[in-house]
């Protein structure tokens, strides 16, 4: 019970004087400033499953739940910090900021119990049914509180051979409990889910500290709001893409940075932090690429430079290593323990290509700044990442195994309602930002190679059309080649198919349109 | 002090390209212990994406002492050397 005393005499008050005892002065009343009610209520923490009843939730709020499991927190933790963390996590239970917080510790489930993500993702489905039953709404993000050990991570055969097996949280998300590389439900991503690893590696502390950030993210005012990009040369075509879809922003690209002169010329007061190097299973950096030269581009310890709170979205293979290491060790546990209030990265190998068109990675960590810039919360800017990649399954340029590993790696990290004030630039700060008349010098040249690009494919679908039937109306794909020190090329590509098999015709031409080579699948 | 949990092994040491088409795609080294299997060699610290200290040894048949990360799926090697074998 909060305690109160008079501002005049200093004498004790009882919670619901109107004027003070001692002195006779009225006492103002406490306004709170939101109708918050995180409480310990049993309701919210658990007690929904046997009957307990929740106060009726307001049409438009959202519900989270808060998923751990005591009993593996204690064997991964001292029993003091396992209670102060569920302590914390109970703290959390209640109706605040539009969301419904509840808890669910599944050691009543288990008990002694080793249960896989199978009979994890079945306990579920099932507390799921028996919310919509009592208040009509299933859960819209699952915060997982405790690593791999607390809440296991779903594992399956890697089909790309990259990999032996790919750790994912996806099947809270799905709910499924099939086989993603030849379920389609498997892949229906319909709820935000995060995890917050608490464990040997990133413990009570931690935990408390992380929450306490996120709780200020949302209020928190922000001096610069560009993307802070570093890159590997070798994909800084593909970064500098990415960064130009985020509204601009730098990238840093390596060998010329690396991680001794990166602190200089990186902006650590960016919210928006953007990694594209390349990362492995065996060390804890990541690394730049040149000619044939690899420096280390990054050290997890880089996390604690800086100065924001802050997201992150790495495409750098195994960027979301944690298991069984350190702070010191994996740059996802350093950044949480500092000002990163979401993390998005791959758990296994990742895929991207050099240059744009940006796909897969790319798309992903794109995807995510994008929406999470816009205000959208961490965890449905994480689920609309993996629509935007699920959706080029069908596409003709993509490979199908790679896109699949993708959705399914790229896991988050933080608590999927957690959202970052949207920063307010410059002008934008007005209330009325004055408008100033710029003068539109790209849209005519646009419009001219649009309209040289019409003709070109007009004509080269004609010239298909005439050697081969079957690709009536089959309209071509067209991709550039640009290598450096040559002239950019386009190569156009029609599909069809043939019987049994899948057939593929390619056109090359220079810019201009001219026809370079013609060759055929087999 | 030897590791208690060392082994060793016995094999070609070639480079050869690890994860193609992916954002790992590199070479990196494996020891051909026999005709169908190969175990990819690290030694911690080393940038993995050069592995400079097994470039003397590439092409050549070697022992390699230390242990198996199974969570890495490598070998942590801490000691290497020639072997006297010779090809067949």
């Amino acid at each position: 019970m909060k305690l109160l005393f008079c501002e005049e005499c200093g004498g004790r008050l009882g919670n619901t004087d109107v004027f003070c005892t001692g002195c006779g002065c009225k006492v103002p009343l406490e306004i709170e400033a939101e109708p918050a009610r995180a409480s310990i209520d049993p309701a919210f923490s658990g007690g929904w499953r046997f009957g307990q009843i929740l106060p009726p939730l307001p049409e438009k709020t959202r519900v989270e739940l808060w998923l751990t499991n005591s009993r593996r927190l204690r064997e991964q933790l001292d029993s003091d910090s396992a209670a102060r963390v569920l302590a914390l996590v109970r703290g959390k239970t209640g109706l605040k900021d539009g969301w419904a917080h509840l808890m669910l510790d599944l050691v009543s489930d288990f008990g002694h119990a080793s249960p896989d993500w199978t009979d994890h993702v079945a306990v579920l489905a099932a507390a799921e049914d028996q919310l919509k039953e009592t208040v009509g709404k299933g859960f819209d993000a699952i915060c997982i509180v405790g690593d791999e050990k607390v809440i296991p991570m779903a594992e399956f055969v890697d089909l790309t051979e990259t990999d032996e097996a790919v750790e994912s949280d996806a099947v809270y998300s799905t709910m499924s409990l099939g086989d993603p590389w030849k379920d389609e439900a498997a892949r229906n991503f319909e709820r935000a889910t995060g995890r917050l690893p608490v464990g040997v590696g990133w413990g009570a502390s931690a935990f408390e500290a992380y929450l306490s950030n996120a709780d200020a993210a949302g209020k928190a005012i922000f001096s610069s709001s560009f993307v802070q990009g570093v890159s590997a040369q070798c994909w800084s075509e593909a970064s500098q893409r990415v960064l130009q879809d985020l509204g601009g922003g730098l990238v840093q690209s390596s060998p010329e940075a690396d991680h001794k002169t990166l602190p200089h010329r990186w902006d650590q007061k960016s919210p928006w932090q953007y990694f594209n190097l390349h990362g492995a299973i065996e060390e804890p950096g990541w690394y730049g690429e040149g000619a044939s030269d690899y420096p280390v581009a990054f050290l997890p310890f880089l996390m604690t430079h800086l100065q924001s709170l802050n997201v992150v979205g790495v495409e750098a293979c195994y960027g979301a290593r944690f298991m069984g290491l350190s702070t010191e060790e994996s740059a996802l546990l350093s950044a949480l323990s500092h000002k990163t209030v979401a993390f998005l990265g791959s758990s296994k190998i990742a895929f991207g290509p050099p240059r744009p068109p940006n796909s897969l990675a790319d798309v992903m960590i794109r995807d995510f700044l994008k929406h999470m810039r816009q205000g959208v919360s961490a965890g449905d800017a994480h689920l609309m990442a993996r629509h935007a990649v699920a959706s080029t399954l069908d596409d003709w340029a993509a490979d199908p195994a790679m896109v699949i590993k993708t959705v399914l790696s790229f896991n988050l990290f933080g608590d999927p309602s957690v959202r970052l004030n949207k920063p307010l630039g410059g002008l934008a700060r007005l209330i009325h930002p004055p408008k100033v008349p710029l003068r539109d010098t790209l849209s005519p040249v646009r419009a001219r190679l649009d309209a040289s690009m019409t003709l070109t494919q007009k004509r080269l679908q004609g010239m298909m059309e005439a050697q081969y039937r079957e690709l009536q109306g089959i309209q071509p794909l067209v991709n550039t080649i640009s290598r450096t020190g040559d002239l950019e090329r386009l190569r156009w590509g029609w599909k069809t198919r043939v019987g049994a098999f899948e057939k593929h015709w390619f056109v090359l031409t220079d810019s201009a349109g001219k026809t370079l080579a013609e060759t055929h699948s087999k | 002090m030897k590791n208690p949990n060392s082994n060793s092994i016995e094999g070609f040491l070639l480079y050869l390209r690890h994860a193609a088409g992916s954002k790992s795609d590199s070479l990196r080294p494996y020891l051909i212990v026999a005709a169908d299997a190969m175990i990819r060699l690290h030694r911690k610290g080393d940038n993995p994406f050069q592995e400079e200290h097994f470039k003397p040894y590439e092409g050549a048949h070697c022992i390699v002492e230390g242990h198996w990360d199974e969570q890495a799926k490598v070998f942590l090697v801490e000691n290497i050397r020639r072997s006297d074998t010779q090809l067949p």
